[in-house]
């Protein structure tokens, strides 16, 4: 029988509206600088919301020739190249004579949209029919992702692509520590890329009413978690990529630790295809811990899923409270989507490794545009600036559509 | 209107690769080998043949195309269904 592997942080990589380099999402992030901005790459006049987290430094021809620019779609091209900084981080060329014992598992919830929009275009658009362009279907798969860094890589193990809407990065990131764990698979390359700012979809969460309308003039403002005032989200792209590795492989290669992914929550709400439940959320929380073999006191820390949506907020702060009691009140969480927007599928991927950064760092990042916090929503949001912090471990909640949970528990590694 | 000519088949065709493919047209030649050359595959060569129909309005044999080894197989395969 295979023994239980405890599972380990050994790349990281990263292309965010706050920055595509691990030190420039970690100043952005943890400095508080907003990079919420108005929507320039297509015509928003007719939207009651005019703004999203854009990715504004990354620069596709320093990374692709021109057949990887024509077949691979934005989220595609981000996946890859956060998963290029994880793999040259972690030193994946170790691996060179083992590729098979390494795996790839992405989350995305859109996948290439934008290919949808230009595919439909032509069939609809215009008075007549134009030709569809033949790399439309392998820039819209969703797998895209996955394959690309498997084939760029050179890796032979598993590759999946993952899709629980909102939750599909933190999934993925538990899925593959349990592969790990169950000593299936030495390494996993994992976490989430979507790049879902297109008009169209724009409109579609707009009609849903969960964006936030009133702050095209002062995007920094636009979403308020925990705040009285707040009025929902705002769109947002990126990819986290993260490499897993067994600790003992990890060791073996004399690698370096960032952190280690201790245990995973997920679980189905059951009830709703668009409403939270707290029992639900509540219990992802709860797995996670036990999962981890962790208990409450032991978090100093919890990222939250933080919408800024009128429904979220205080439902997922009564669930911290059943799961923390009264400590709830001063557990300090803050939310990432403050700052940088919901990136869809990749949110909770980019939000496990701010985590994985408070964590290694003793430093939480915080919750932008709460001024006003609202009683419902009691616990320590950590307004506005990052505070130093003694962690040791944290959670990371990510809630979805389709009540899919999933919660990361992220441990400090001690040597 | 302008009567089609092989030439302008040719030219056409040259233009349309380019652009396809991120090229300048004019270091293009009937002459190349469309995978060894200009590195062409067989979604390329599906949305240059598709542009090239637009522009023609002319319907070219898919499993002809796919077959089609130099520029000027596709530049010969138009001029024939066109009767030019």
């Amino acid at each position: 029988m295979k023994t239980i592997q405890r599972v380990v942080v050994t790349g990281r990589g990263v292309v965010s509206p706050v920055g595509s380099s691990i030190q420039d999402y970690w100043e952005g992030l943890f400095g508080g600088i907003s990079a919420v901005r108005k929507i320039t790459s297509f015509d928003t006049a007719k939207s009651a919301c005019q703004i999203a987290g854009i990715v504004t430094d990354f620069d596709a021809d320093a990374h692709f020739n021109f057949r990887e620019k024509k077949s691979y779609e934005r989220f595609t091209q981000f996946g890859l190249v956060a998963a290029l900084q994880a793999a040259e981080e972690a030193k994946l060329q170790d691996f060179e004579s083992d590729s098979g014992q390494i795996g790839v598992i992405i989350g995305t919830g859109v996948g290439g949209i934008t290919s949808y929009a230009k595919a439909y275009d032509a069939l609809f658009a215009g008075p007549e029919e134009r030709p569809i362009d033949t790399y439309t279907i392998p820039r819209i798969m969703n797998s895209a992702v996955s394959s690309a860094i498997s084939i760029r890589l050179g890796i032979r193990g598993p590759n999946i692509t993952l899709n629980t809407a909102c939750s599909s990065g933190a999934n993925a990131i538990g899925q593959a520590m349990q592969w790990i764990r169950e000593g299936r698979l030495r390494a996993v390359i994992c976490g989430g890329s979507e790049a879902p700012v297109t008009y169209g979809l724009l409109r579609a969460w707009d009609a849903l009413g969960v964006l936030s309308r009133k702050h095209n003039e002062t995007p920094e403002t636009a979403c308020k978690p925990f705040d009285k005032n707040r009025r929902g989200f705002v769109l947002a792209e990126g990819a986290a990529i993260l490499v897993l590795e067994s600790l003992e492989s990890a060791q073996k290669r004399n690698a370096e630790i960032f952190g280690e992914i201790a245990g995973f929550g997920s679980n189905c709400d059951a009830a709703s295809l668009t409403n939270p439940d707290e029992t639900g959320v509540a219990e992802a929380m709860r797995l996670a811990l036990v999962d981890a073999e962790l208990n409450p006191e032991d978090i100093g820390y919890i990222n939250a899923h933080g919408t800024g949506t009128r429904l979220n907020d205080p439902l997922e702060c009564r669930a911290i409270h059943k799961i923390f009691g009264d400590r709830a009140s001063t557990l300090p969480v803050s939310s990432n989507k403050s700052v940088f927007g919901h990136a869809m599928g990749a949110s909770s991927a980019l939000e496990a490794l701010a985590t994985l950064l408070a964590v290694q760092n003793d430093c939480v990042p915080p919750t932008l545009n709460c001024d006003e916090q609202d009683p419902e929503c009691d616990i320590d949001p950590v307004p506005t600036n990052s505070r130093k912090l003694k962690i040791e471990a944290a959670l990371s909640n990510s809630f979805a559509f389709g009540g899919s949970n999933a919660v990361l528990a992220i441990r400090k590694w001690n040597p | 209107m302008e009567s089609i000519t092989r030439k302008k088949i040719e030219e056409t065709c040259l233009e349309t690769i380019a652009k396809e493919m991120g090229l300048k047209a004019g270091d293009l030649n009937e002459d190349m080998k469309l995978r060894d050359d200009l590195d062409i595959v067989s979604l390329d060569a599906m949305n240059i043949i598709m542009a090239l129909e637009d522009e023609f309005n002319v319907e070219a044999d898919i499993e002809t195309v796919l077959e089609m080894q130099k520029v000027a197989d596709i530049v010969d395969h138009l001029a024939e269904r066109m009767h030019v």
